[in-house]
C-alpha cells in the first residue's frame, strides 16, 4: 500500500504557530488536544554508528527506542531509566539489543544531544467529526545556555483515505515557513545544530583536502593538524576509560603521524622532524600494553567458541588475569596522559602545527602534488618487490614485514588521496585492503600465539589453577596454529590480486612521474 | 498475523461491539491491525464514523488489490485501519455464487493485505452462505460472540455440524460468552457447564449499557472509558486472544492451509 503522506515546516517563532493554529480554526473544524512536553536523549557510539548505518536511537517516556530515520520503530522499545544503556551486551535481551549488536560491537552508547518537545495535536475533523487529517506543532528546546528560544515546526500527517484533505491543508500551510523533512533525524540535526554540531562530526577516517600546488610543508602540517585533533577527541574517552576504540583510534593517529614524518621526510625541518618522530615514538609505547589487552580481551567469546566445555574454566581465569593486568596497565597510561611530559608533546606540536610564519622555510620546499606521486611510487614498488619476494618457504618474518609496508603504503594513500579522483583511490584503497587484512590476520595470529607462549611459561606449575589454565592456553595454541595455517595458504591469492597488471596499471596512470617506472 | 472473523448465525448478539474493540485494542498494543466490515448494515464503520468511498462496491472488494486497497481508510487511532461496509455488500453472495472455487475467493483477496497488517479482524454478516464459508476458509481464528442461552447453544450446534460437513478445520472456533447477564440463572447455568472447557474463552463479555453507548459515542468502548469494566474486559480478552493465537503459530507453524 501506498506509504501515508507527512511534510514538515519550521517556523520562525511560537507566535507563528498561534498564528497558524488561528487560521486552521478559521476554515476547518479543529479538536485541539492539550499540549505534551517529553524529554528526548539521543545515543549513539562516539564515532555514530547508528547514525551511519540509518538507525537512531533515543531514550523517550522512560523506553530506548531504536527507529529508522525517520522515526518508526524498528524493533520493540525497551524500558529503562536515566542512565546511558552503555554496551549492547549490558541490554536485557531483546530483539532490540540483536539489532544493536552488529553495528555497535564493542563501542559504548554515549549521550550525543538531548532536549525537550512539546507538541500539540490538532485534529482536523469532517461534518462526521471523524478525522480526516493531523497536526503536530512542535516546540524544540536544547539547553545551551544562551538564549532559551525553542525552534518551531509544524508536522502534518495524512489519514489514510483522505488524501484530498491532506492536499488542501498542504497549500494552507504554504504561507506558514519553510520545508524541512519529517523525520526524527531532523529533530536531531536541529539540537545539534542549535550547539553548532552535527551528526557524524567525529569519524576514525582520515579526510584532509589538499591541493597539489601547496607547498608540502602546509600539506604535512594540515595532516598532522587533523591527526592530532582525532587524538585530542579521543584523550576524554580513554581517561575515562569508556571503551576500548578511543585508545584504539588514538594510536592510529599516533601510527600516521610517525609514518608521515617518516615518509615525507623533506616537508618539516630536520630538526623539528627528529624531535616529534622521537616523541611519537614515546606516544605509541605509553600507549601499547593497554591496546595489546584490550585485543585479548576482545578476543573472549572467540577464544570461548574455540574451546570444550571442559577447557572453559581455565580460560575464564586466564581472562581474570588479563583483566587485572588491563586494570594496572590503565592506571599507568592515565598517569602518562596526565603527566606534563605528554602535555608538553601535545602543546608543542600544536604551537608548531599552527605557526603560519615560517613562510621562508615553507617556500623552500616542494609542491606536495609532485612529492605525493613520488612518496605513493615509492612505497607501491617496494611492496610490490617485497611481496614478489615471498614463496612458500619464505620464513613468517618476511610476511610481517610486508605488513608493516602495506600500512606505510596505506596511509600515504590515504594522505593523498584528495588529490586525485576519488573512484580510482577508493578502487587501490580496496585492492590494498583485501592485502592488508590477510596480512593482519596472519600477524595478528603469531602475536596472540607468542603471547599465549610468553603466558604459558610464565605459569607457576603445581597449583589446580594453572594446570586448568594451561589446557585452556594449550587448546588455544592448536586452534590459532591451524588458522593461521591456512591464512598463509591464502596469501598467494591474495598478493596476486594486489601485483595484478591491472592494478599496476592504475599506479602508473595515477602517479605517473617524469621518468619512465622502473619494474 | 491472523486473520480473525467475528461471526454468529444469529444477529444482535454483540458481535459488532465485539470486532470494534478488539480491533481497537490489538492496534492499541501496537499492532498494525484492519477491521473489513463485512456487514451490509454497516455498524462497525458507523462506530467509526466512516463512509465507503462512492464508487466501491462488492465488486470492487471482489476484485481485491489497488482497488480494495483505495477504499481502506484511517481510523482515529493510531495503527488502525477499516476497510468500510457498502450496501451493495448485500449481493456479495449472488456475486460469489457465479465465480469458479467460489467457496475459496476471499483468502486470496485477504493475503496480501498480511504484509501491512499484524491483524485483520472480519466483522461478518449474520447469516450461513457462501460468504460465510469463504470466511471460515480465510480466517486462522473464527471467533463466535455467544449469549448464553438454550438457543445459542442450538445454533452453535448446527455451526458445528456445518464445520464437519465442509471438512474446514473445526479448532479455528473459539466461544466467548456476550452479553452475560450475571443476574439470570440460565445464564450462569450455561457459562458453568461450559467453563474450561479447551475453545471456550474465560473472559466474557457482561451486558452493560457501557458498551451500548457505542452508538452515541461513535468510539470504541476502551477509548472513551479505558478503566470501566467494559473497557478493561476487552482488554483482558484481547490478552487472551493473543496468546491463543501464539499458541496456534507455535501448533500450525505459520500460515493456514486451505483443506
Amino acid at each position: 500500500m501506498k506509504p501515508l503522506a507527512q511534510l514538515s515546516r519550521q517556523l520562525p517563532a511560537p507566535a507563528t504557530l498561534q498564528e497558524l493554529a488561528d487560521e486552521l480554526g478559521k476554515k476547518y473544524t479543529v479538536q485541539d488536544a492539550p499540549a505534551q512536553t517529553t524529554t528526548l536523549h539521543f545515543y549513539d557510539s562516539f564515532d555514530w554508528r547508528l547514525y551511519s548505518n540509518a538507525l537512531l536511537c533515543f531514550e523517550q517516556n522512560n523506553g530506548l527506542h531504536l527507529t529508522d530515520p525517520v522515526g518508526r520503530d524498528l524493533v520493540p522499545s525497551l524500558p529503562i531509566s536515566g542512565e546511558a544503556p552503555g554496551f549492547y551486551w549490558q541490554l536485557p535481551d531483546s530483539a532490540l539489543k540483536q539489532k544493536l549488536a552488529p553495528v555497535l560491537e564493542m563501542r559504548t552508547l554515549l549521550l550525543q544531544s538531548s532536549f525537550s518537545q512539546t507538541t500539540r495535536q490538532l485534529r482536523i475533523l469532517n461534518k462526521d467529526e471523524k478525522t480526516v487529517a493531523t497536526l503536530i506543532l512542535s516546540e524544540l528546546r536544547v539547553e545551551t545556555g544562551e538564549s532559551d528560544q525553542p525552534i518551531c515546526s509544524v508536522q502534518l500527517h495524512q489519514v489514510r483515505g483522505y488524501e484530498k484533505w491532506f492536499q488542501r491543508l498542504e497549500q494552507d500551510l504554504e504561507a506558514f515557513g519553510s520545508p524541512q523533512p519529517c523525520t526524527k533525524e531532523q529533530d536531531l540535526k536541529t539540537a545539534l545544530a542549535a550547539k553548532g554540531r552535527s551528526p557524524q562530526d567525529y569519524s576514525s577516517k582520515f579526510s584532509v583536502t589538499l591541493k597539489s600546488d601547496m607547498a608540502a610543508l602546509t600539506a604535512a602540517k594540515s595532516i598532522y593538524r587533523d591527526l592530532l585533533g582525532t587524538m585530542q577527541k579521543n584523550e576524554q574517552g580513554i581517561l575515562d576509560d569508556l571503551d576500548s576504540e578511543f585508545l584504539h583510534d588514538f594510536r592510529v593517529a599516533i601510527r600516521r603521524t610517525r609514518s608521515g614524518l617518516d615518509m615525507i621526510k623533506k616537508a618539516l625541518e630536520p630538526k623539528i622532524s627528529a624531535r616529534f618522530k622521537e616523541e611519537f615514538r614515546y606516544l605509541g609505547k605509553i600507549t601499547g600494553p593497554v591496546r595489546d589487552l584490550d585485543v585479548y580481551l576482545l578476543m573472549e567469546e572467540d577464544y570461548k567458541a574455540m574451546l570444550p566445555d571442559h577447557l572453559q574454566k581455565g580460560l575464564h581465569y586466564f581472562f581474570e588475569d588479563l583483566a587485572e593486568q588491563r586494570k594496572k596497565e590503565q592506571e599507568k597510561l592515565v598517569q602518562a596522559l596526565q603527566s606534563s611530559q605528554y602535555k608538553t608533546i601535545i602543546k608543542d606540536w600544536e604551537k608548531y602545527l599552527r605557526q603560519k610564519k615560517n613562510t621562508e622555510a615553507t617556500e623552500k620546499t616542494p609542491v606536495i602534488g609532485i612529492m605525493a606521486k613520488k612518496i605513493i611510487r615509492k612505497r607501491f614498488e617496494r611492496v610490490l618487490r617485497d611481496g614478489r619476494a615471498i614463496d612458500t618457504d619464505s620464513p613468517d618474518e618476511s610476511l610481517h614485514r610486508l605488513r608493516i609496508q602495506g600500512k606505510k603504503l596505506r596511509y600515504c594513500l590515504e594522505f593523498f588521496s584528495s588529490l586525485y579522483p576519488p573512484k580510482e583511490m577508493k578502487r587501490l584503497i580496496k585492492q590494498l585492503k583485501n592485502l592488508q587484512n590477510n596480512l593482519g590476520l596472519f600477524n595478528d595470529l603469531s602475536v596472540q600465539q607468542d603471547m599465549l607462549n610468553n603466558y604459558l611459561a610464565s605459569l607457576k606449575p603445581g597449583s589446580g589453577k594453572a594446570k586448568k589454565m594451561g589446557a585452556a592456553i594449550g587448546g588455544l595454541l592448536t586452534n590459532l596454529y591451524h588458522e593461521q595455517q591456512q591464512v598463509r595458504t591464502e596469501f598467494e591469492a591474495a598478493f596476486r590480486c594486489f601485483s595484478s597488471q591491472e592494478n599496476i596499471s592504475l599506479y602508473e596512470n595515477l602517479f605517473a612521474t617524469e621518468q619512465k617506472p622502473n619494474r | 498475523m491472523a486473520i480473525i472473523a467475528v461471526y454468529n448465525i444469529k444477529g444482535g448478539v454483540g458481535k459488532t461491539a465485539t470486532a470494534v474493540n478488539l480491533s481497537y485494542m490489538s492496534a492499541a498494543t501496537g499492532n498494525n491491525t484492519l477491521l473489513c466490515d463485512l456487514d451490509p448494515q454497516g455498524s462497525s464503520s458507523y462506530y467509526f464514523r466512516v463512509k465507503s468511498k462512492k464508487k466501491f462496491s462488492a465488486d470492487h472488494f471482489l476484485e481485491g488489490g489497488s482497488s480494495l486497497e483505495q477504499s481502506i481508510r484511517g481510523t482515529d487511532y493510531e495503527h488502525l485501519d477499516i476497510l468500510p461496509s457498502d450496501f451493495s455488500y448485500r449481493n456479495l453472495d449472488i456475486a460469489l455464487n457465479h465465480m469458479k472455487k467460489s467457496r475459496k475467493r476471499l483468502k486470496p483477496i485477504l493475503d496480501p493485505l498480511k504484509a501491512e497488517y499484524q491483524h485483520i479482524f472480519l466483522d461478518c454478516p449474520p447469516n450461513i452462505t457462501l460468504l460465510s464459508e469463504n470466511i471460515f476458509y480465510a480466517a486462522d481464528m473464527v471467533l463466535i460472540p455467544f449469549i448464553p442461552t438454550t438457543l445459542s447453544m442450538l445454533s452453535f450446534t448446527k455451526l458445528l455440524d456445518f464445520f464437519k460437513g465442509s471438512g474446514i478445520d473445526r479448532s479455528k472456533l473459539f466461544v466467548v460468552f456476550s452479553m452475560v447477564e450475571q443476574k439470570k440463572t440460565i445464564h450462569r447455568d450455561m457459562i458453568d457447564h461450559f467453563k474450561g472447557r479447551k475453545r471456550i474463552l474465560n473472559t466474557f463479555i457482561p451486558y452493560v449499557t457501557d458498551i451500548e453507548k457505542m452508538g452515541i459515542y461513535r468510539q470504541p468502548v476502551p477509548a472513551y472509558l479505558p478503566d470501566s469494566k467494559a473497557g478493561q474486559t476487552y482488554a483482558e480478552l484481547w490478552r487472551e486472544i493473543e496468546k491463543e493465537l501464539l499458541s496456534q503459530l507455535d501448533t500450525d507453524g505459520p500460515g493456514c492451509v486451505i483443506p
